[in-house]
């Protein structure tokens, strides 16, 4: 009896031992029993030919050789239904990662390092939204969402019977299982770009800053204005009135009473202004086959597996090719047999913080005159190895409020409108000229857009499409909330920022201001450096035609035009180190000295007015803004006084020479640049093991071909040039990394190398399935 | 009366069970309860390291049927720290440790125990 015991004690103990987490240990059962272990995951799932079963109707999928899913059918929904499929297939970790990140559901699954993020999220309520948001679009767009429908049961088809091999390593690491697909998780995929491209905090440190180094100060060094703009509209008018009418008639007020800090605040610093997505469109007249282009390039964090996801789809011989996201049966950018359409960001400041009187109980603040009940929330957020944090949030008119520095602050932010951007990219995939895609973008709400059209008929057009926020006070900073007129609304811009078949013959757009024109304050205060536009401009107007390969040469290009901006104060301080820049005129080539030099010199040019305006500045004035005033004037103010410039420009040469000669040694021919400015790609997880190690690249952050941070983390994650031919579109495509999200796939990584020299593949448009042309192939029946 | 089956027809049904749940069946509970029906099965003079062997063979045809690929080992080694062969070493330890216990457990208290009357298993 006693044996008995102690063998069913012993059992026990190990079957629960083994389940419970230990450390950062993953579960003990789960990775290193055979049934459920890592070692079954493979890769031979990706070329076997499978026939699955559809509600919908038939469709037939052929993987190519880059392992792109051909998707061919007769009917739209059937062939949402494949797309999502092969989402699944390919991307399932990263789609369940970013319903994770939306909903602060990420802790639960990778412990304590996440909580930040979930906090963050928490109190947008997005997973409260969603459902409501989903519900009023089936009633108003039932075409819509039955699309959306159709593809959520496509990745739910393929998890039902997914080959235990093919389940992603990420989730044994994590010892989770797939979640089931909704159709309203589109709108978390939209909620993470937005926040990727339109969020940050830099009010908070705004305000903190104007407590540190006063009004006067930050007033010069953080302007509202381009000294030197560059914009992407140059001919805009708006009359005064119209404008007048815009703009919201309220008195804001900043909050300005004394020293206050936010050291958690997310802040968009200059490495992340540095972000450089382009595009542009040629008109006949101005190619050498007398045939419309359109490039696009979307600058974005390099990671495996990629944002963007290739795709052709067919829907009875009606194409949509071009680069969709895991998460959505749509083509975010790409062409169909008539229009190509492509996208950079708008770089507007959709973020307001408002901070509110509350009573000394916390319980209501004020609005109107009146006190208002504060609607306080709980969020319990399960963590992976510790108990659940409970955080309290309030709900009130301005937005989501949460407490930082003593001070209850609410957030509006763009996120929080209900939107149906599915509206616009239904619009475009079936749009036949440039008109209809006007048409379909009035739909478009978030993250705004600067949306590059192109034609078959040889139209080309620019539409800036999506909310902005126009402060009457342009001006960053904690505004007060105390009238419900404060809350300034979002409105649509898609009507006034456009321009079509314009006489210079082309049309670009670079994340720079969109307008020389007051209306550029109000809607942002801090657009991204115009270097990319003047190259760009530079290099249209120096080309009479454009062919493909000159087009491929501008969309890798690695002249940095702040050179000529910076070069008079660089010769002036380089001393014995001239003579690198001799002959040189800004090529940020991985083979040579000089672009080191310069690079060094722009940082420490930054660090050094930084320094002299105050210690501890998070937020440092703009890169374009500083290198301006070091060109163009003779001496800059800073907390102890007006400094020269010529000061400014030797000690920050000094700093930067000391630097280099640490890093690298005394002798300068080392220095070059493919040691000082590396890439890096990484996993999802930030898994070393999954990631790409460091490799020497070219371009900067100011270059058209972009690489951003040191090392670089950021640059080109697509490019596309799409040529509109009357017989039909013909385009190069590009995706930087590979198609497969899984580490094991021969297309995890496969197009890095095309991407790092400047290689593109040739669209196949194939009409037809033609189960020759492919390494695998799946069809779909009934 | 259960008409009784000789150890080897058990052993072969055993075998294949445990080979069908870790193949085909990817949930620890489905294991754990594989196991656990085999320590059900009226095998005569049953001991535990027989139950360990059945599971290292159902664990060696695995890996006959289903080697882990090469890049799949060499990952998992440069993440977990373990080199390939010791990964597999400590899936094998687990995993028989897991059936062996499963199928004991049941085997003593249940089996031996209720069907003493109808079965000599001793």
């Amino acid at each position: 009896m006693l044996k008995k015991s102690l063998l069913l004690l012993l059992t026990i103990t190990w079957l629960w031992a083994i389940q419970q987490r230990w450390g950062d240990l993953p579960l003990l059962a789960r990775f290193f029993s055979y049934a459920t272990s890592p070692l079954q995951v493979d890769s031979r799932f990706e070329n076997s030919t499978e026939l699955r079963k559809t509600p919908y109707g038939e469709v037939e999928v052929g993987y190519d050789s880059l392992g792109v899913p051909h998707i061919f059918g007769e009917e739209e929904a059937a062939v949402d239904f494949a797309t999502g499929f092969v989402h699944a297939r390919d991307r399932l970790f990263q789609m369940e990662m970013i319903v994770r990140v939306v909903t602060g559901r990420v802790s639960e699954v990778a412990g304590p390092a996440a909580l930040r993020s979930d906090l963050f999220w928490r109190k947008f309520e997005f997973d409260s939204l969603a459902p409501i948001w989903y519900a009023g679009l089936v009633d108003s767009m039932p075409q819509i969402t039955s699309r959306m429908e159709a593809y959520a049961a496509g990745v739910n088809a393929y998890k039902a019977r997914m080959p235990y091999g093919s389940l992603p390593l990420e989730y044994h690491l994590l010892g989770i299982n797939p979640m089931d697909w909704k159709a309203e998780n589109m709108f978390y995929l939209l909620r993470y770009m937005s926040h990727v491209l339109t969020y940050s905090e830099d009010d908070l440190k705004a305000s903190e800053i104007k407590s540190q180094i006063g009004k006067p100060l930050y007033d010069f060094w953080y302007p509202a204005f381009n000294r030197q703009p560059h914009p992407i509209y140059p001919d805009f008018s708006m009359s005064d009135s119209v404008l007048a009418a815009l703009v919201p008639k309220v008195s804001e007020q900043l909050v300005s009473d004394g020293p206050h800090s936010y050291p958690l605040a997310y802040v968009k610093n200059n490495d992340e202004l540095s972000l450089g997505s382009n595009n542009w469109a040629v008109q006949g007249s101005k190619s050498a086959t007398g045939n419309p282009f359109l490039c696009n390039d979307t600058h974005l964090q390099l990671a495996f597996p990629s944002t963007w996801y290739e795709v052709h789809k067919s829907v009875n011989g009606r194409i949509s090719r071009g680069f969709s996201i895991a998460g959505s049966p749509f083509v975010i950018t790409g062409f169909n047999d008539s229009i190509a359409w492509g996208m950079t960001n708008a770089t507007w400041d959709l973020v307001d913080f408002y901070q509110l009187e509350v009573n000394e109980g916390g319980t209501q603040y004020q609005l109107d005159g009146q006190w208002q009940d504060l609607q306080a929330f709980e969020a319990r957020i399960p963590v992976k190895g510790q108990a659940d944090h409970v955080k309290t949030y309030y709900r009130s008119y301005f937005g989501p409020v949460d407490t930082a520095s003593n001070r209850y602050l609410a957030v509006n932010w763009i996120g929080l409108v209900a939107s149906d951007e599915a509206r616009a990219f239904d619009g475009l995939e079936k749009a036949q000229n440039v008109q209809q895609a006007f048409a379909a973008l009035q739909y478009f709400r978030q993250p705004p857009q600067n949306f590059i059209l192109a034609d078959q008929s040889g139209q080309i057009g620019l539409v800036t499409a999506g909310l902005a926020c126009l402060h009457p006070l342009p001006e960053k900073g904690i505004r007060w909330g105390v009238t419900s007129a404060q809350k300034i609304p979002f409105v649509v811009m898609t009507t006034y920022l456009n321009s079509f078949n314009p006489m210079r013959e082309y049309i670009y757009s670079a994340n720079q201001e969109h307008v020389n024109h007051p209306l550029s304050a109000h809607i942002s205060t801090r657009y991204e450096p115009t270097a990319r536009g003047k190259r760009i401009t530079e290099v249209m107007e120096n080309t009479p035609a454009f062919d493909r390969q000159a087009l491929a040469s501008l969309q890798t290009d690695i002249l940095d035009v702040e050179y000529a901006l910076l070069q008079a104060r660089i010769t002036a301080v380089a001393g014995d180190y001239a003579g690198y820049f001799e002959g040189w005129m800004g090529s940020m080539d991985t083979a040579l000295v000089a672009p080191t030099l310069f690079y060094n010199f722009k940082i420490n040019l930054v660090k050094t007015v930084s320094r002299y305006l105050g210690s501890g500045l998070t937020l440092p004035p703009s890169e374009q803004h500083i290198f301006n005033g070091m060109a163009l004037d003779d001496s800059l103010p800073m907390a102890a006084g007006w400094i020269s410039t010529t000061t400014l420009a030797q000690e920050a040469w000094d700093s930067s020479l000391l630097q280099l000669k640490d890093r690298f040694g005394k002798d300068v021919s080392a220095w070059t640049y493919g040691k000082f400015h590396q890439t890096s790609i990484q996993h999802l997880l930030r898994l070393p093991q999954l990631a790409m190690p460091l490799f020497a690249s070219n371009g900067s952050n100011r270059t058209v071909n972009v690489a951003s941070r040191l090392p670089s983390t950021h640059a080109a994650s697509m490019r596309t040039i799409i040529e509109l031919r009357p017989e039909g579109p013909r385009a190069l495509l590009l995706l930087t990394g590979g198609q497969s999200g899984r580490f094991n796939s021969s297309h995890y990584s496969d197009q890095v190398h095309d991407w790092l020299s400047g290689g593109y593949h040739e669209a196949n448009l194939s009409p037809k399935f033609d189960a020759n042309r492919y390494t695998t192939t799946i069809r779909f029946n009934r | 009366m259960m008409r009784i089956q000789p150890n080897l027809f058990w052993y072969t049904v055993s075998f294949l069970l445990l080979l069908h749940v870790q193949i085909n069946l990817h949930q620890f509970a489905f294991f754990v309860g594989g196991s656990m029906i085999i320590g059900l099965f009226p095998i005569k003079g049953m001991r535990w390291w027989k139950f360990a062997l059945i599971e290292l063979a159902a664990l060696a045809a695995c890996l006959l049927l289903n080697f882990p690929e090469n890049q799949t080992l060499t990952t998992i080694e440069a993440i977990s720290g373990f080199s390939g062969p010791v990964l597999i070493g400590i899936t094998a330890i687990f995993s028989t440790i897991t059936a062996t216990l499963s199928a004991q457990t049941v085997y003593e208290i249940v089996t031996k125990t209720v069907f003493k009357k109808y079965l000599r298993l001793t």
